[in-house]
């Protein structure tokens, strides 16, 4: 939240003397402005959509990823003794069970009157989602379970804009949902088009980013993979653009698209358990890819001028740790070479033993 | 109308299935490149773990609709249990066992094995009788485990801890398909030992070891898996009203012990029985050689909704030895 500061309009009495004091007081009040600006900086800028109400990147107690709601605090709270306690916020939303209304929060700078909400369906088509302003906004979506159009990767667009200190701050939060039940079939694996990143023409800056899910629909990213995100302007890849990929450990990088809007960024390798026992193969971490886009341009947006239009995006997503960090090809096959040899030599000793052997039979004694 | 029939009786049904075989394989393992997916519920072996297969083995999604838990399952998760079974049981209805013996990619890998194991002339193996039937019972402990496994993972079984997801698709982690179906597409990645979990480790372990034992045994025992294969069993619950069927008059048999002799599997009963009318037994699949040896006119019969396709003709039986003895 933007801590408001109120300056002081009218000092109590002007006169020489006071001058000093006055033009103190105004230095005063410029640094306590730029530090205000410092410390609320990252929160003004982006926005970014979540399944709970949390700010994202920020570790959850119970789960690693995200506080719970003070909201979620006080239903803890109020509920007596033998009821079951409130389900904690997660981060990321279930890869087999899918839901028919899913809601996502959206977090970060305030969302002004004016904001729009998309969903682009796996298929393609888009519509425009209202969103429910409050305290903390959230916007619902219908996900129909089995619905063809939406069987795959579904975008959830937020984009808000305002004007700020002669900037056009324009906004964008996504989120990806990938809608799917392996009961409904894998018929789509061999469609290229339920496989690929889409993106929106409405929506001013984009990342897509190609391979986040294999042909059955479940989560294809890991430490160490290539991420090709391509910054997308109003639907068209966009060069120049500022990506920042942060991972819940801290780690940052930062890279700028190349000619063809294509930047890319390889997934840092961030999870060492202290054992082996405690090593999880589906331990999901999250990382936010960031996109900055600054534009000189002039124009008004709701009566106020503008001299340049930042664009910031932002988008979350998970990995888990490379199949490279607990497979094993060289155990595998001697695993597999063993046995077969084995199977072989039993084999050849059981027939060999069965075999029955030359005797001489000796007439003459 | 006769005449095709009597063509057909004469007709050399193993060069036809292994060319038919030979289609089945790449339809069922390269199909996802032409975007074919005959069906998610098939009952035959076509990998899941293939990304480019062109249908799905039922196996797989019986074991995770297994794991959901009882409450859900006896409510509207349970009706599509019952849709995939019973697109199974339709499919299987059409073809009953022949599934296993013209269409199944892993038993298609098999007979290639036993060509191979005929041309370097290693003489093969057969199982004596005692140890085919206690053999046999194996893939009914198999299949009861691919159920149970799952359940426990979603329900607490007599107030056990639930198994952890690592147990999940537990059959499919042992199954030499998984392990080598992939392969024919370049995909090597299951060839792997999985150490995240002490699960994991000794699930895909094991899976190697059947993969190396079932690359030898079936170099010298013809369908070495096929006794095995908890499909084979599930098929059997399913086979007595299939449409298709083989049936046996037993009046004509003379015991001659052809159709024993050619059995792949190595199935007793076809020669033995000739009480039973259907001699379809829960390991046969119904390659209909058995039909192809037999010298006596209508004594194996393949029929289907009772038009009969593949009747045993001694005309057909001397056909068939006759081209073999001319060198092919």
């Amino acid at each position: 939240m933007r801590n408001k500061i109120e300056r002081s309009q009218r000092p109590h009495s002007f006169s020489l003397n006071t001058i000093p004091y006055a033009l103190l007081i105004m230095l005063c009040l410029m640094l306590a402005n730029d530090s205000q600006a410092a410390q609320a900086g990252p929160d003004q800028l982006w926005l970014s959509l979540a399944p709970s109400p949390q700010a994202v990147g920020v570790p959850c107690e119970i789960h690693g990823g995200g506080q719970p709601s003070s909201e979620n605090k006080s239903q803890a709270k109020s509920q007596g003794q033998g009821q079951r306690p409130p389900r904690k916020p997660s981060r990321f939303e279930s890869e087999h069970r899918p839901t028919a209304i899913r809601t996502y929060y959206i977090n970060g700078a305030p969302l002004s009157k004016q904001a729009k909400a998309y969903l682009l369906h796996a298929d393609g088509n888009s519509e425009e989602v209202p969103i429910v302003f409050g305290s903390q906004p959230k916007i619902e979506v219908n996900t129909p379970l089995k619905d063809d159009g939406m069987h795959g990767g579904n975008n959830i667009y937020v984009v808000d804009q305002e004007v700020q200190n002669g900037v056009l701050m324009v906004r964008v939060a996504k989120w990806l949902t990938v809608h799917h039940s392996c009961s409904w079939g894998h018929d789509y694996r061999s469609d290229p088009s339920r496989l690929e990143a889409l993106t929106l023409e409405e929506v001013p800056l984009d990342t897509a980013i190609s391979g986040l899910w294999n042909g059955n629909f479940h989560v294809e990213t890991h430490s160490g993979d290539l991420l090709k995100a391509t910054t997308m302007h109003n639907g068209v890849p966009q060069p120049g653009v500022t990506v920042t990929i942060n991972t819940e450990k801290k780690w940052s990088h930062t890279t700028v698209s190349g000619p063809n809007g294509v930047a890319e960024i390889q997934l840092i390798r961030d999870y060492y358990p202290k054992s082996w026992t405690g090593f999880k193969r589906s331990q999901m971490g999250q990382f936010t890819v960031t996109a900055d886009y600054l534009v000189a341009e002039t124009g008004e947006y709701l009566d106020k001028p503008y001299q340049q239009i930042r664009y910031i995006s932002t988008f979350p997503w998970k990995y888990t740790p490379s199949s490279q960090d607990y497979n094993s090809y060289g155990y595998g096959l001697g695993m597999a070479s063993a046995a077969m040899l084995l199977s072989a030599f039993g084999v050849y000793t059981y027939r060999d033993r069965r075999r029955k052997s030359y005797k001489r039979i000796d007439l003459d004694g | 109308m006769d005449s095709l029939q009597n063509w057909l009786n004469k007709a050399n049904l193993s060069r036809f299935r292994t060319w038919f075989q030979l289609g089945a394989f790449v339809l069922l393992v390269y199909g996802g490149y032409l975007a074919i997916n005959i069906s998610d519920q098939l009952p035959s072996f076509a990998c899941v773990f293939n990304e480019k297969r062109g249908g799905s083995c039922y196996l797989m999604g019986f074991q995770h609709q297994m794991s959901i838990p009882f409450n859900r399952l006896m409510g509207g998760a349970g009706i599509g249990v019952l849709v995939g079974l019973a697109t199974f049981a339709g499919l299987f209805l059409l073809f009953n066992k022949a599934w296993c013996g013209y269409a199944c990619p892993l038993g298609t890998i098999q007979d290639w094995l036993t060509k191979l194991r005929r041309m370097t002339g290693v003489r093969y193996s057969n199982y004596s009788a005692k140890t085919f039937n206690s053999l046999s019972k194996i893939k009914y402990i198999l299949l009861a485990l691919l159920i149970l496994i799952p359940m426990a993972m979603g329900n607490s079984i007599f107030g056990l801890p639930k198994l952890n997801h690592d147990f999940s698709v537990p059959f499919c982690m042992i199954c030499p398909g998984r392990t080598l179906l992939p392969m024919f597409t370049g995909d090597f990645s299951q060839l792997v030992i999985d150490f995240s979990s002490k699960t994991k480790m000794v699930f895909t372990a094991l899976g190697m070891a059947i993969t190396g034992m079932f690359l030898a045994a079936s170099f010298v025992k013809k369908r070495f898996f096929c006794l095995f294969c908890p499909m084979s069993a599930l098929h059997y619950v399913f086979s007595k009203a299939s449409f298709l069927r083989l049936t046996k008059n037993g009046d004509k048999c003379t015991r001659c012990g052809n159709c024993y002799r050619a059995c792949d599997v190595g199935i007793r009963a076809i020669a033995d029985d000739i009480e039973s009318k259907n001699i379809v037994k829960d390991d046969c699949m119904m390659c209909l050689k058995c039909i192809e040896v037999c010298p006596e006119n209508q004594c194996l019969k393949a029929s289907f909704l009772g038009i009969p396709i593949f009747v045993s003709t001694e005309e057909g039986f001397f056909t068939r030895m006759g081209d073999k003895t001319n060198g092919k």
